[in-house]
Parts: structure tokens; sequence; C-alpha cells
């Protein structure tokens, strides 16, 4: 096994042919940001990069060489602090998976609801679908976790719970998570470049909005970036 | 300059080209044609840019009439088509004129024909790509597929100049080459001989996102985290039969990778009819 370092990840490089190669953090060492920044260092050996938790991939279009090797290893995080943050309005309406939830944490919707816009939410990563954001942050009484049978269809804007995330559909799609709300604004634009300008560590605030403001907003067609 | 109308938009007709590429970090798929060999073939026959949006008809194909003379090839499976009523070849160039009716019906092969059309096709680019991808709405007309009373509008454009590539002859087969993939050790032994040694079938319900197949029942196993995925990873389901990530598949995944398909054997995949039988084979 080869082993590479970018700043301060030790890492495991497990090459797959000249198809795809798979970073493993040798430490348990959140990748995500890291994932971000290789990314956004737009190398040309590298067609694809998606990373997860505790994995990065790349699929290749040339020879992960010693010149490619070199050129990862001299990628550094973004040092920036003091992360942007968002605010995301919620209808939480009265979706039937709030039973769930409220039986698996012994709390009533109200504490859950007030609970959820007074915690510090982080976005964390992309993945699933085009745009669908992976948030964390939820206090552990309401990491519930996935369902068995996922639902059909889960609507776009749908802000759910599954396991230690909290979600934003931006889509529809099946989905296996707790709904609890919708989200008026729009957090994907594909007719933009790049899809969305959130990044690793923004920190995104819950809105609790009424039935009624949350129709007058979706009317506006906001965005996640000219909102609040 | 010219177009046609959509009469019968056949089973799912959709406007493809060859992805998007460079997306996946925000989950957003490749998409694109699911037999470059055929498709390729198509435009290069009507001498179009090989990149440029193409017709892919899945399964039954579409009926239209033309309101411009071109030039049209058909590639990929046998979809009956007809001009005019009489039976046309294909892999070949096809002259149409105004007003010809271009019909076809069911596949007798292959799920996926390709109908090129001489000239650009007009349509809606969402990164870089026309590649209709219904979930989040993006290419052709939002990530619609073509519907009855559709108009397809070409502009003609200058290829002069603009080098032939070559296209790789398509090869037919049942056997497709497979390798390890990253938790290939979770089979056990009597799966990792089942998967090479059983045929297995493309089921019904497959589609551009994964092609669920059907045959020996592996072990079950499972993986703790969600991990990245690409079009040809082979996933292991909890009811121990595989699903293929394909074209419009997802970026990630909850189950174990066991095997991959190399991009360039993909396509031999997807020209696979459904429910006949084929077989994998290891190459380590």
């Amino acid at each position: 096994m080869q082993y590479i370092h970018i700043d301060k990840y030790k890492l495991s490089v497990n090459k797959f042919g000249e198809e795809f190669v798979l970073l493993n953090s040798v430490d348990q060492k959140n990748l995500i940001p890291l994932s971000e920044a290789i990314y956004k260092s737009k190398l040309k050996f590298a067609e694809e990069v998606i990373g997860t938790e505790n994995e990065i991939c790349l699929k290749l279009n040339a020879t992960l060489d010693n010149i490619a090797i070199k050129k990862l290893e001299s990628i550094k995080l973004d040092q920036r602090k003091g992360s942007t943050k968002y605010i995301l309005p919620v209808y939480f309406n009265d979706h039937e998976d709030w039973e769930a939830i409220q039986n698996y944490s012994n709390k009533s919707k109200a504490t859950i609801i007030n609970e959820l816009i007074s915690t510090t939410l982080t976005f964390y990563m992309y993945g699933f679908l085009p745009g669908f954001l992976y948030i964390t942050g939820l206090p552990e009484h309401l990491q519930c976790p996935r369902k068995a049978t996922p639902s059909k269809s889960v609507e776009a804007g749908t802000i759910a719970i599954g396991g230690p995330y909290l979600g934003l559909y931006s889509c529809n799609s099946p989905g296996g998570w707790y709904s609890i709300g919708h989200c008026p604004i729009s957090v994907f634009d594909p007719s933009n470049k790049p899809p969305t300008q959130l990044q690793y560590g923004n920190i995104i605030q819950l809105k609790s909005v009424s039935q009624e403001e949350y129709h007058s907003l979706s009317a506006q067609k906001l965005d996640l970036f000219n909102y609040g | 300059m010219g177009n046609c109308l959509i009469l019968k938009p056949g089973a799912l007709t959709t406007l493809q080209d060859n992805g998007r590429i460079g997306y996946a970090h925000y989950a957003v798929p490749r998409s694109g044609v699911m037999n470059p060999y055929a498709a390729q073939k198509a435009q290069q026959l009507v001498g179009n840019n090989l990149d440029w949006p193409i017709l892919e008809c899945t399964l039954k194909g579409p009926t239209l009439k033309f309101e411009s003379a071109t030039s049209i090839a058909l590639t990929g499976g046998d979809m009956r088509w007809k001009l005019n009523g009489e039976s046309i070849e294909r892999d070949t160039t096809i002259k149409v004129q105004v007003n010809d009716l271009l019909s076809s019906g069911f596949t007798k092969d292959q799920p996926r024909s390709y109908l090129a059309i001489m000239g650009q096709i007009e349509t809606t680019y969402h990164y870089n790509s026309c590649s209709t991808y219904r979930p989040a709405k993006l290419g052709h007309n939002h990530g619609q597929p073509l519907a009855k009373g559709d108009l397809i509008n070409w502009k003609a454009a200058n290829t002069q100049g603009v080098p032939k590539p070559q296209v790789v002859a398509e090869t037919t087969t049942n056997n497709i080459s497979i390798h390890k993939g990253p938790e290939y050790n979770l089979l056990s032994e009597k799966s990792m001989h089942l998967l090479i040694s059983e045929p297995y079938k493309i089921g019904p319900d497959s589609n551009r996102m994964g092609a669920r197949l059907i045959g020996p029942e592996l072990n079950s196993a499972s993986i703790k985290n969600s991990v990245p995925v690409l079009p040809g990873f082979i996933q292991l389901t909890p009811s121990g039969q595989p699903i293929i990530i394909l074209q419009d598949g997802q970026t990630t995944g909850g189950y174990p990778r066991i095997a991959y398909i190399k991009p360039k054997d993909l396509s031999a995949l997807n020209r696979i009819p459904i429910g006949q039988p084929f077989r994998f084979h290891l190459v380590s």
C-alpha cells in the first residue's frame, strides 16, 4: 500500500487500474474539507472528485504517476476561518414522519423545532442527488436512524433527518430519511456554475416560517444567497 | 436550418451527448449516451461532431415527420425503422425529404437505438451538456424526454475541416469483463465463484440510473458509511442481487462495491437485451 501526505492528512492510496484511485485517511480524519480542496485545485489527471466522510475517489483520465502524486501532495486546505452564515427558512409542516421523530427523541414537536432553530448547524457535503445538502450538528437525540423501507417519493425542498444529518432534497426522489418540513428557497440552480456556492463549514441557521410565509417566499423564487 | 415533429415519442426518447464531466463533486451524474459506439457511428454517418445532441430511443422507437430535407442515420438496436412505410437499413446514411415519415416499433434486440440528424440540434445545456437528466431537470427542455408535438430544430453547421475521428468497431458479447472492486473481499468464496460461473440477466426494473441484475444470490454484506461510486460500479444489495451503476446513477452509495466494469466495456453491457443471460468474466 502506498501512502501520501496532503496538508495535515496521511492517506493510503488504493489504485484500481488506470480507472480510479481511492484515498483513505490513515487516522480516521474527516475527508470532506480535503475532498473540496482537491476538487477546487482542478487537477488535470482527475476527471471527477467524489468525497465522502471516509473516502475520496478520483476518476482518472491519465496515469497517477509521480508528477501527479506531487501535485496532489502540494494541495493546501483553505485556512480561512470565520465561515459565512446562511439562513434557511423552513415551514415545519405536519408530515406523518413527525410521529417517528417524536417517539425516537421522546420530545414534542414544538420542543424539537425550538431546538432545531437554536442549534448552529454546518454545511457538510453534497451527495446522493445533484445539490442534495448534507448538514451536520444535530443534537444526538434527533439523530434518528434511516427508515427501514424508503419512501417512494420525497418532494424537492423537503428537509429531512437521517442519522447524523439534516438533509435538503434538491429534487424529487425516493428517500429513506424522516421529513420534518419544507424549504421555500432554492439551493440548487442549474443555470449557475458551480451549482451552489456553499462550502464545507458554512454555518446554516434554520428559521421557522408559517405556511403563509412559506407560500409567499416560494412565489418570490429566492435562493439561499439572496434570502436573509 | 431544419426541423422535424414528434408524432409519437416511443417508450423513452431523450436527447443525449457525451454527458457532464467534472460535476460529480456536486452529486451531478455524468449522464450521456448509454452506447457511445453506436451514437458515434450515427453521428459520423451524417458528418456531425461527435459531441452534438443525438436522439437516444429506448425499447420502443418514436414516429416523426420531417419538415425539412436532411440526412439521418440509425444505429444500435433494431427498432424496425421505416421511412414512409418502407423498411430502411441501419448503419447507413439515409436522405429524407420534406414530409417524410420515420416510424419504428419495439426493438428486436438491443434496448437502445440512436437517431442522428445532420446538423446541430438546438437544445438546453446545463454544465456543458444537453443530456436529459430528469430528476434534477438538467439538459434538453429542462430534463424532459421528447413528447408528442415537440419540434426538434437544428442548424446546419459547418463541419468542414473537422477531422473525422476513428470509431472503434462495436462488438457484441455476452461476456462482460469485470475487475475486483474495493469491497470484493466482502464476498464469500462461494459468492466469488457464483458471480463468474453462473449467468445473470438485466431485470425489467432497470433504467438509466442502474441495471438491477437477476441471477445467483450472493452472500449479503454491508458497509458502515456511504462511499463514492462511478458508472460501471457493481454494488451488492442486501438481497444478494447486484446493481450496476449506470450513466444517470448516483455518485455515492451505501452498498459494497464488489466489482467494476471499465467505462469502455460498459456500453457492451448496455447493449444486452433485458432478460438475456450473460456472464461476468473476472480480469485480474
